[in-house]
């Protein structure tokens, strides 16, 4: 009975994929909340509990890293996995504080498995 | 038998007949007369054609006379050849002796024709004896005559003559030397008078002292009854003296011998003697003054002579030496006797004198007198040495001859000067130039060597250079004939002609200098370790050095036999104050003595050749660096082509990158919601869904792609009068996706506006950037208005939005492609938008404020009749 549904923020500003990632996410069965940008996932994640952010770095109003920090700020221990089209801003140094860093593919596979291990980790470390 | 006939018929008949044996007749008197008178002068002397004629006027006289002896016409006949007769010097007897001759002849002539009629010869004897009788009768008369006005006449100039001589005439009585009479001038001679005068004796007369010496004279008068006497004195009456000569002579007037004493005052004669004695002495002084003029003009004119240098020689027309100069004679040892006399073949070698034109030339000074100049004759003596003489022929006249004056001169060491000079003038041009130094040095060493006398003459030259590393001298290169054979065959075999450095160029072209047989002994040569090198010495004392076997020359025993002749020359190479080699040179075949013409043109050449090493090391160092730098800058161009490569492959991959970021996400899209649809094929809503929204965003893969397309290759567009309205009609119709009306709206504000010139295609796809981009910059809705407007000739079409604006400083980076932040990633749309506009000539403004929106604003030139291409747009 602690098999309870984990809560997925997904922040993707691209209204097709953010609508896919919910689809994707809630088949795999985790509960998913979509936001089209950073600043709303900044209230999501102050208001709600949250077990895992999967954060899009370029997006128009916030970028994914500023949100990144944000989010942080409210909740040092969240996970967040970064994805996104970019491979530049690996080495952008903040985005060393995400869980994993997952450049956007049409097979979720290494999403899907990022997630869970992330999960896992981090259940693990309140355990 | 003749008749015998009374006198007058016979004379006519012997005339007849002696008239027909005439020229028998003449034949034998001339001959009679050769015969008896052979000795006598005047039969002697005279023509034979004149006794002819003679004989037969004689003999036609005798005819007339025979034929008519009252014809008194032949006496005058007879008159006039006897006045001949005497006139030609014939006396008296010898007419006689003719006329009897004559008639010996006839008769005997008559005798044979009478033979057997002594009567009728008698007859004709006498009548040719009659007529010659008469004839000689008036031969006789006649020199009676003449001889009788001959005395008088001789009387008459006797007395004419005593009365007027001017001579003083003393007659006397040679037995008592008594003066019996004088004439005028006796008187005015002697001062005396005629009758002082007739009782002295003509010893008297003479000087006092010579009283002794006039007595004897008078003796010898009379003995020898002649007496001529000269310079002897007179004394006058009043003691005075006067010379006189005496010429005396006895004559007998009748029976009585008489004295005629001719007495000449040679007073003024002698005087005259005195006058012309003096004149002779001043004529020969004069001629003494004129003597020692000529032989001092002489002697200046042979002084001058032989001061000229050079050796002369005068000929005569027949080119024979008149004489010689000093010069010549010394040149020739030979002395002015030997010489003077021959002839130029005689002294000249043929070749000079015909080959040449020697001959020639001075045939044409006798000629013509003009002087002839033959300049640089080349010529070479048998002991292959070549000389170059200078000839001046110029004419002497004198008025009754012409002569030679030929001079000459030896320029050899001059003209071996200048043509070293010249050499080494063309030598420092070339190394001015860069020349290959082998090149050049060889050119050197054959400048040295080529001869006889193109260049130096030296037979045999060596180029030694040091080492840098070990510092010995090593044998490099050699020039020259490799024997004498071989040395001959060139020589003789070498046009006289001067060699250019060129030509030694030329040369080395064809020829291997590293084979010359020459160069092998140069690398085989070596210095000597111990005792004096020459060759040290020179590099030390920086001059040239002769090394020579024998006494008395600087002693380099070591090196006498390093080369295997007489002797040879060594000279250093300096090149910027470093010794870098020697030059070795010697006459082995020609062994002619090297001397300090040699050795001073050996050094210039050497200082040359030392120059050309400088030079060609600097050049050596410059193209050393050339290398280096041309190799550094290949390394630079492959590193930079490396790098280029790179960049390029980076901008490749960044491209690509930039790409696969643009796709990425539609990509997600699509295969993300066809996994869905494949998840449950039976979900028809979700099918659809997922359809739908993949088929969304393959368009925009579409778009993306069409940018990229675009901008890599950008197609030229092809322009065509369009209304922009129309094309933005187009474009909403594809932006309907991004604006869904409710969340992002789009409005159009259109107003009427001229054609402009665009490609529709890509002006539509440069709307469709522009309409895609503001519904990005709004996320979270708003509104884009596109409006159109014409303002003066440019028609705008702007693109509104209300987005979250573009910062000030990144607004100049949206246009570039693919360029991202972190809140913006635009990728190529805005890019090709701006290439779009710039090709048709318009152009592409952004205003923005963050936070409020930003407004894209395109501009074309509107489209005027016959524009074949858009006009450009001002700023």
């Amino acid at each position: 009975m602690s098999a309870e549904k984990k809560t997925i923020l997904i922040v993707e500003d691209e209204r097709n994929l953010r609508a896919y990632y919910e689809q994707e996410l809630t088949a795999a069965g985790y509960y998913v909340i979509g936001v089209g940008g950073g600043m709303e996932a900044v209230e999501v994640v102050a208001r709600e509990r949250v077990d895992l952010v999967i954060l899009d770095i370029g997006m128009p109003d916030m970028d994914g890293l500023e949100a990144m920090r944000k989010m942080l700020d409210k909740n040092r221990k969240l996970p967040i996995i970064l994805n996104t089209a970019y491979e530049a801003f690996k080495d952008d140094f903040m985005s060393w504080a995400a869980e994993a860093y997952i450049l956007k593919s049409a097979d979720p596979t290494e999403l899907l498995q990022a997630i869970a291990s992330t999960l896992e980790r981090a259940a693990g470390r309140e355990a | 038998m003749p008749e015998v006939e009374p006198r007058n018929n016979s004379g006519q008949r012997v005339a007849a007949l002696v008239a027909e044996m005439s020229e028998a007749i003449i034949e034998r008197w001339s001959q009679r007369m050769r015969t008896l008178f052979a000795d006598d002068p005047v039969v002697r002397g005279i023509a034979p054609e004149d006794f002819a004629v003679g004989m037969r006027e004689m003999l036609s006289l005798i005819l007339d006379h025979m034929r008519d002896p009252n014809d008194r016409r032949c006496f005058v006949h007879v008159a006039e050849l006897t006045e001949r007769a005497y006139r030609a010097g014939m006396g008296g007897g010898q007419v006689n002796r003719w006329w009897i001759a004559l008639e010996r002849v006839l008769d005997e002539m008559l005798g044979d024709r009478f033979a057997q009629d002594p009567h009728a010869w008698l007859q004709a004897h006498h009548c040719i004896e009659d007529a010659i009788d008469a004839l000689r009768l008036k031969v006789n008369e006649v020199y009676h005559e003449i001889s009788q006005e001959e005395l008088l006449e001789s009387e008459t100039r006797h007395r004419a003559l005593l009365r007027n001589a001017s001579d003083a005439i003393f007659t006397l009585d040679p037995m008592t030397g008594k003066l019996v009479a004088a004439n005028l001038r006796a008187l005015q001679l002697t001062g005396y008078s005629h009758e002082e005068l007739a009782s002295m004796r003509f010893p008297q007369l003479r000087l006092a002292q010579d009283r002794e010496a006039a007595e004897a004279d008078l003796g010898r008068l009379v003995s020898e009854r002649v007496l001529t006497l000269q310079d002897v004195e007179l004394q006058r009456k009043d003691g005075s003296r006067v010379p006189v000569d005496i010429s005396a002579n006895l004559i007998e007037v009748g029976d009585t011998l008489v004295c005629q004493a001719i007495v000449r005052d040679i007073s003024e004669r002698k005087e005259l003697e005195r006058q012309r004695r003096e004149y002779e002495a001043e004529l020969e002084r004069r001629v003494e003054e004129r003597t020692a003029e000529l032989r001092w003009m002489t002697s200046f004119s042979e002084s001058v002579i032989q001061s000229v240098p050079s050796p002369l020689l005068v000929l005569d027309s027949d080119l024979n030496v008149l004489r010689a100069d000093q010069t010549f004679l010394e040149q020739q040892r030979t002395s002015q006797e030997e010489v003077q006399g021959k002839n130029i073949h005689d002294l000249f070698p043929r070749d000079l004198l015909e080959e040449i034109g020697l001959l020639d030339a001075m045939r044409a000074v006798l000629e013509t007198g003009q002087p002839v100049v033959l300049d640089s004759i080349r010529h070479t003596s048998p002991d292959h040495e070549e000389k170059i003489l200078n000839f001046r022929i110029r004419s002497v006249d004198s008025e009754t001859s012409r002569d030679l004056v030929l001079l000459w001169d030896d320029v050899t060491a001059a003209a071996k000067r200048t043509y070293g000079l010249s050499l080494l003038y063309q030598i420092g041009q070339a190394v001015q130039g860069t020349l290959e130094l082998d090149r050049l040095l060889y050119a050197i060493l054959t400048c040295v060597t080529a001869g006889p006398t193109a260049g130096l003459g030296l037979n045999r030259a060596f180029l030694l250079l040091r080492d840098p590393e070990t510092g010995t001298m090593k044998g490099r290169l050699g020039v020259g004939p490799e024997s004498a054979e071989d040395a001959h065959r060139i020589w003789s075999g070498m046009a006289t002609a001067d060699y250019s450095l060129e030509a030694f160029l030329a040369a080395y072209e064809r020829i291997d200098p590293e084979a010359m047989p020459l160069t092998k002994v140069a690398q085989e040569l070596e210095l000597p370790h111990e005792g004096r090198c020459a060759s040290r010495d020179a590099l030390d004392q920086k001059r040239a050095i002769l090394v020579r076997k024998g006494a008395g020359a600087a002693s380099y025993p070591a090196c006498h036999d390093m080369l295997g002749s007489e002797e040879f020359v060594v000279v250093p190479l300096i090149s910027r104050d470093q010794a870098v080699g020697v030059i070795l040179a010697d006459n082995l075949y020609s062994r002619h003595r090297i001397n300090e013409e040699d050795t001073w043109l050996l050094q210039m050449f050497a200082a040359q050749a030392g120059q050309a090493i400088a030079a060609a090391q600097t050049y050596q160092a410059l193209q050393d660096n050339l290398e280096a730098l041309e190799k550094a800058y290949e390394d630079l161009e492959s590193t930079q082509e490396q790098l280029v490569r790179k960049e390029r492959l980076a901008a490749l991959g960044e491209v690509a990158a930039k790409v696969a970021h643009e796709i990425r996400n539609p990509l997600t899209t699509i295969g993300g919601f066809a996994r869905v649809m494949a998840r449950d094929p039976r979900d028809e809503p979700r099918i659809r869904q997922s359809a739908s929204i993949i088929v969304e965003e393959v368009d925009r893969l579409e778009h993306i792609l069409g940018n990229l397309l675009s901008f890599t290759k950008p197609s030229t567009p092809v322009f065509q009068p369009a209304d922009v309205n129309a094309v933005v009609r187009e474009t909403c119709t594809l932006l309907a996706e991004d604006f869904d009306g409710e969340f992002r709206r789009l409005e159009l504000d259109l107003a009427k506006v001229p054609p402009v010139l665009a490609d529709h295609r890509q002006l539509k796809q440069a709307f469709l950037n522009l309409g895609k981009n503001a519904a990005q910059a709004m996320p979270d809705g708003g509104t884009l208005t596109i409006r159109s407007r014409s303002h003066d000739d440019e028609v705008w079409v702007q693109f509104i939005d209300t987005g979250k604006g573009i910062p000030k400083e990144v607004q100049g980076g949206v246009f570039e492609p693919f360029f991202t932040t972190r809140t913006l990633g635009s990728g190529i749309g805005l890019a090709v938008t701006r290439q779009i506009l710039d090709d048709h000539s318009g152009r592409l403004e952004l205003e923005s404020t963050v936070g409020q929106g930003s407004t894209f604003t395109t501009v074309l030139a509107a489209h005027h009749a016959g524009d074949q291409a858009p006009r450009k747009v001002g700023n």
